[in-house]
């Protein structure tokens, strides 16, 4: 039997792919879980293994190739099938296709989409049982039981005609408050994909209009990457859906600048690695998270989700753009494991080394560009977090101390907060927590 | 059939059924801790000592080993024995006579030794006896291939049921409730008047939500159910009355009908024989048509405390039997 081999979907943003280095020949035998080839997605390089044993009958698309998600890149099966004629391109049929390819990429990525569940439906067993004798998607039914669950009632009143919704384009109808049965729909059979959303909130996404090009010499058009259209559309999203304001607060790192002298040598020996002064801020941010649950809060919807442990993002910039890793469970690390996990992380940033699911779960963000001497800036939230922390550099300043005159490392620390979630006086309270763990750095190792 | 029926408390239908049972057969005799002269610790055996004589209404001495092992043993030599043991908490101490033996010998003996014995015992808590005189124990016996457990609610299952229990030949344990005993019904009098082991009632009929309950909370259950009958909510009562063999078949079709269903019993919701109904129900037909998650209301996992007030609040309540099948029914 031949499978195909496709570009997978590894992730709700991912459109296309590029094939790294395929790790077998034409006609080479390949077990089924074996890895079959290496692409890199916006985000991170990963490795795709055969879905089936069998011979690679056919590589399509070699590397180096730029493909859409779900696109067939060759064909596995036994070594006297028949390969398909043509190339197994999607752009046949494209809004029925794309919707079949979205069904495979949903099978293909449970573990992925099941982070924003959509490919979870709460629904009773005799609501499955009735939807499945009439062949009615209960992604399309609205479930009156507790928690959303769809029961055998809301099947029963079910009409066939009513709205069609992708699933996608009904969570996000669901997070922007929009009433679904307002939007046009202009998939198959008038079903309601994502861009008829995105339109009705008046965020379509903007095409390229060529008859206005205003090309002037010296000037050079480069298309966005990949990561940078996600990073315009995550940092866009944000800016304009959470109104933010920013607390400053000045922190005296002397103690912090001592203990970091004391722990060098000791840790650099365990570790191997070196202790930075952005791995203390990192410690302390997450023991002043866990006593202010708010600020490590998430929103969604109307809902604001308390944590009670801490996945710290930290902002990691590349020439290509920026990532944000997460470093789970931060709350549980102590200084050395800290440092660790901070190095390890970073580095495999770098490398682009990441799973997709390093990239996500973050409660709280951290955003540090004190070692290129900016003072002050007002970071923009990593949604749905509902703050962010950007950590400035440690300038020496004359400061008054009893009435006398002293020369102390000072750093800002900048919070930018999402008003919707958080109120100035908690994050005025969590700063003052991080300013007295960075002055007083010992209660941070008891 | 058309019985002829007497109002009778609970108790007394336990007597009853013996009686006729003995009349009828003179295999059968009663033995156990004070059910002679004493009557029964509750009064269950009162006058049957003066009715059948000393050689058929035997006092043994406090030893429930040998109450159990005397029974099995008269059991294998043709008599059918109904042993009683005072409270269903010293069950326990006749446990190797009635697993290891009782309910091993047929087995074991390639069908050739029959073990007619039937074991009556008090279960249950509401009387104010404390942690080692209230328990529900009938899971442990649920457990042990060989054993058929009983546990009627009413006064007439009792008595249809304890006849059935008698006449069977093999071990049954015969779980009364304590509480019950003072309980009045209709029973019918007449002596061929038989509930088959292994077969369910419904109690009351309804369409909403079926709740499967026996014993002590029965009345509990029914209560309960009629009240919410005039609330609109129509509540299916299945007593399956014998938990092994259990009739299977009644819960499972209730529930395709109603598609929801709650279990209620006395015993410690942790290992407790609803437990089991719920696996029964999910892994049976009937999982595709809940509607609900099937829910338990079950005995709290304590030891029963004296203090009154804790006493009651260890077991299912009417308020929490109502509040749980408003919960199934997304009320």
């Amino acid at each position: 039997m031949i499978t195909e081999v496709i570009m997978p979907k590894a992730g709700m943003d991912m459109q296309e792919g590029t094939i790294v280095k395929w790790m077998k020949k034409e006609g080479e035998y390949v077990e089924q879980g074996e890895v079959l080839l290496e692409i890199i997605t916006d985000k991170v390089n990963m490795e795709v293994e055969a879905e089936t044993s069998g011979y690679l009958l056919k590589i399509l698309r070699n590397a180096g190739e730029k493909v859409p998600v779900i696109t067939t890149i060759g064909y596995l099966g036994e070594k006297d099938d028949k390969v398909p004629e043509g190339e197994g391109t999607p752009d046949i049929a494209e809004d029925s296709k794309k919707e079949e390819n979205e069904e495979v990429a949903k099978t293909l990525y449970k573990e992925e989409i099941r982070t924003v569940s959509i490919d979870k439906v709460r629904a009773t067993p005799v609501a499955r049982r009735i939807a499945r004798e009439k062949g009615i998607d209960l992604f399309n039914i609205k479930g009156s039981g507790p928690k959303g669950r769809i029961q055998k009632i809301d099947v029963e009143n079910y009409k066939e005609n009513e709205l069609k919704v992708t699933p996608l384009a009904r969570r996000i109808a669901e997070i922007e408050g929009v009433d679904i049965n307002t939007v046009a729909g202009s998939g198959l059979a008038g079903k309601v994909t994502k861009e008829d959303v995105m339109k009705a909130l008046g965020k379509e996404e903007i095409k390229e209009t060529k008859e206005e090009k205003v090309e002037e010499e010296n000037t050079k058009v480069i298309p966005m990457s990949n990561m940078r259209k996600i990073i315009a559309q995550r940092m866009s999203e944000s800016y304009f859906t959470a109104p933010t304001f920013t607390l400053n607060m000045e922190v005296d790192m002397e103690k912090s600048l001592e203990l970091r002298k004391e722990v060098k040598d000791h840790i650099l020996k365990e570790t191997g690695k070196k202790v930075t002064i952005t791995d203390i801020v990192l410690l302390a941010t997450t023991k002043a998270l866990m006593k202010h649950p708010y600020v490590n809060a998430s929103l969604d919807g109307d809902n604001i989700i308390l944590h009670d442990y801490v996945n710290l993002a930290v902002a990691v910039g590349l020439d290509e753009g920026l990532l944000t890793p997460v470093i789970k469970n931060a709350h549980k690390m102590t200084l050395t494991e800290m440092v660790i996990a901070a190095k390890d992380i970073q580095e495999r940033t770098m490398k682009m080394k990441l799973s997709p699911d390093e990239l996500q779960g973050s409660t709280f963000t951290v955003s540090s560009l004190g070692m290129f001497g900016i003072s002050h800036f007002n970071p923009i939230i990593n949604q749905p977090n509902s703050a962010i922390l950007g950590v400035n550099a440690i300038t020496e300043k004359v400061v008054p101390i009893d009435g006398e005159i002293k020369i102390k490392p000072m750093m800002t620390l900048s919070l930018t907060l999402d008003h919707r979630v958080i109120d100035g006086v908690i994050g005025a309270k969590f700063l003052q927590e991080m300013k007295y763990l960075l002055e007083n750095p010992m209660t941070m190792l008891i | 059939m058309n019985y002829e029926m007497k109002e009778m408390t609970y108790k007394d239908a336990v007597n009853l059924a013996m009686r006729e049972e003995m009349r009828r057969d003179e295999e059968v005799f009663l033995m156990g801790e004070d059910v002679g002269l004493y009557g029964g610790a509750f009064g269950v055996s009162v006058g049957m000592l003066e009715e059948f004589g000393e050689d058929r209404v035997r006092d043994t001495p406090i030893s429930e080993a040998v109450i159990a092992g005397a029974g099995a043993g008269a059991a294998v030599t043709g008599m059918r024995p109904i042993v009683e043991i005072m409270f269903m908490d010293f069950t326990t101490i006749a446990m190797d006579s009635l697993v290891n033996q009782a309910a091993k010998m047929r087995y074991m003996f390639g069908g050739k030794a029959k073990v007619p014995m039937t074991l009556r015992c008090p279960g249950g808590s509401g009387t104010g006896a404390a942690a080692q005189h209230s328990q529900s124990l009938e899971a442990w016996f649920c457990h042990v291939p060989g054993l058929k457990v009983v546990v009627p609610g009413t006064a007439a299952d009792a008595k249809g049921l304890l006849k059935a229990a008698i006449r069977d030949d093999n071990p049954v344990v015969f779980v009364e409730q304590k509480t019950l005993y003072k309980e009045k019904g209709m029973v019918p009098v007449d002596e061929d008047f038989i509930i088959p082991l292994g077969k369910g009632e419904i109690k009351k009929e309804g369409t909403d939500v079926t709740v499967v309950s026996y014993g002590r909370m029965l009345p509990r259950v029914l209560k309960v159910a009629e009240e919410l009958e005039k609330e609109g909510i129509s509540v299916e009562v299945v007593d399956p009355r014998t938990l092994v063999p259990l009739d299977k078949e009644i819960i499972i079709n209730s529930v395709i009908k109603t598609g929801r269903v709650v279990l209620v019993n006395e015993a410690c919701k942790t290992g407790g024989y609803i437990g089991e109904i719920a696996s029964v129900i999910a892994e049976s037909e009937a999982f595709d048509y809940l509607d609900a998650p099937i829910l338990r209301l079950a005995g709290l996992d304590v030891p029963i405390p004296y203090n009154p007030e804790l006493e009651k609040a260890a077991v299912p309540s009417e308020e929490q039997i109502r509040a749980g099948i408003l919960k199934v029914m997304n009320r």
